[in-house]
């Protein structure tokens, strides 16, 4: 963001820095499409592993040429948008009603954007937690005393955190909820419908006021259809975030780890990390089709490597027991105590066949082939089943 | 019918070497100089021996390759050491006995260095958590 700021400022400010910025953000939508559209998932017939492999490498060949393509296009279009508001509209009220609209357009796009980005700062943990709130199985699926529900209740007896305190006031108070909900529209509307404020008394500052709606509309679209296509972790609830990432530190430490293994535990697992591979890096190809490891593009990318976004690292190890029978666990690093991480110490219990295929694959893999091609992932890990 | 254990648990005596950078944050994790010493274990069986290379929490893993059969090796600390490992040959007709011969190779070496001590075969649950072991690698 501080990056974002001074780039703005080297380039100026007002309405040719935003629609600079416009621009780059519309370039990055692009990337961003193509991304969502992964999870439009479609049946491919893959029968064996090298058709999975064939496709996976063609697809990543084939999106880049075409996010390239789609990118510079982009960027073109944008440009011609924004330089045609800005040459001629003058201060026209139908010229800028029109200008108005194409930068609403344009920051529709940038919103995209943003609301994918506000996804990925931190604010998943909320996500996560929320997720883990409205699943009826979360109580099974959680070790004693520590699903969500039970974690919130916890949280909310500590107090102190914004959200167990939002909620206790919500008990005590349920038409406090109410009018907050309706101040909330309220705000709502003001952001997100041009016809709600007055227009701007000159071109900048309509330009301004429809670039920031359009940009409030994109990220709502990015928010609400994340929610329906029910990506991993993809609505903003910054405010749930620290609350959770503390329950989340005190479930470390219910299971007998120390305080700074706990926080240790608690941290996001990075993504440069090993993650759970689904067709396992040490896998060559036979010798009559080159004998060399898969390309680390592929292997380590998103259809094959498993690290969900926002994952903790304790999230991320107890996912991988689960999915890989090989992974027993881990030595906790020296800074926090050492000590290990132990799968069956915890009382986890590992996936079946069916539950390895499908929480072992990345979910642009599934999105993509329906799980249609996992036999391919499992066949590879060998006897055990399990890899990395 | 030869049948593989393909993981082994066991204690080594060597130093920690986790490395942490300025900032605390971990680099590597414990165990390249017992996968070093591995590595030349086997090269002493003929065995051409990739370099370890580090695979996070995972520990370090690296393989080795003789008579056209390629096996591979992870080794990752967890209160001991275990070492997973799997023949990664290509074959038209299953054959177990290279792999049997690697493992056999490998338990042999470890036995025979006094470093290595309490050297168990398993197949599921890790001995020092109750899963049953074995005291050899292949079982005839």
């Amino acid at each position: 963001m501080a990056g974002e700021r001074s780039r703005q400022g080297r380039e100026g400010t007002g309405r040719f820095g935003d629609v600079l910025q416009a621009a780059r953000d519309a370039e990055a939508a692009e990337y961003e499409g193509v991304r969502q559209a992964i999870r439009v998932g479609k049946d491919l017939q893959l029968k064996t592993p090298s058709e999975v492999l064939a496709y996976g490498v063609s697809r990543l060949q084939a999106e880049e040429a075409r996010v390239a393509a789609a990118a510079s296009k982009a960027v073109g279009a944008a440009k011609r948008q924004a330089g045609d508001a800005l040459n001629g509209l003058a201060r026209d009220p139908r010229a800028m009603v029109m200008a108005g609209d194409v930068a609403r357009g344009v920051g529709n796009t940038a919103g995209l954007v943003r609301g994918g980005a506000n996804t990925v700062t931190g604010l998943v943990d909320g996500v996560a937690f929320v997720r883990r709130l409205t699943d009826p199985a979360d109580v099974f699926k959680s070790p004693p005393g520590q699903s969500a529900t039970v974690q919130l209740g916890r949280g909310m007896l500590r107090g102190g955190q914004a959200v167990a305190g939002y909620a206790q006031k919500a008990i005590a108070n349920p038409q406090s909820v109410v009018t907050d909900v309706r101040d909330q529209a309220r705000q709502w509307r003001r952001d997100l419908d041009p016809s709600a404020t007055p227009m701007a008394p000159n071109l900048e500052g309509e330009l301004r006021r429809n670039f920031d709606i359009g940009q409030n509309q994109g990220e709502l679209a990015f928010n609400v259809g994340s929610l329906v296509v029910g990506g991993p972790a993809a609505v903003s609830v910054g405010r749930i975030g620290g609350f959770s990432r503390a329950v989340t530190a005190e479930k470390y430490l219910a299971q007998g780890f120390n305080y700074k293994a706990a926080a240790y535990l608690a941290e996001p697992y990075p993504s440069s990390a090993m993650g759970h591979h689904y067709i396992p890096r040490r896998t060559k190809l036979p010798k009559f089709l080159g004998g060399k490891q898969l390309p680390r593009k592929y292997s380590d990318g998103p259809f094959n490597k498993l690290a969900p976004t926002g994952i903790t690292r304790g999230g991320m190890y107890e996912l991988h027991h689960m999915v890989d029978p090989d992974f027993h666990g881990t030595k906790l690093p020296a800074r926090v105590g050492g000590g290990r991480w132990s799968g069956k110490a915890l009382g986890l219990k590992r996936y079946n066949l069916a539950g390895r295929i499908w929480h072992g694959s990345p979910a642009p893999l599934k999105a993509r082939i329906g799980g249609l091609g996992a036999a391919a992932g499992t066949a590879m890990h060998g006897e055990g089943g399990g890899g990395r | 019918m030869i049948s593989p254990r393909q993981k082994v648990e066991f204690l080594a005596d060597f130093p920690d070497d986790e490395l942490e950078d300025d900032d605390g944050e971990l680099v590597e994790f414990s165990g390249r100089n017992v996968s070093e010493a591995i590595s030349e274990m086997l090269s002493a069986l003929g065995y051409e021996v990739s370099a370890p290379e580090p695979v996070g929490e995972l520990g370090w893993e690296f393989d080795m390759g003789r008579d056209g059969c390629r096996f591979w090796i992870r080794l990752t600390k967890i209160e001991g050491f275990v070492i997973y490992t799997q023949d990664m040959t290509y074959r038209l007709l299953p054959n177990r006995k290279p792999y049997a011969e690697f493992l056999l190779g490998l338990h042999s070496g470890l036995s025979g260095d006094p470093r290595f001590t309490q050297i168990k075969w398993f197949h599921r649950d890790l001995p020092s958590e109750g899963g049953n072991w074995f005291s050899e690698p292949v079982e005839a």
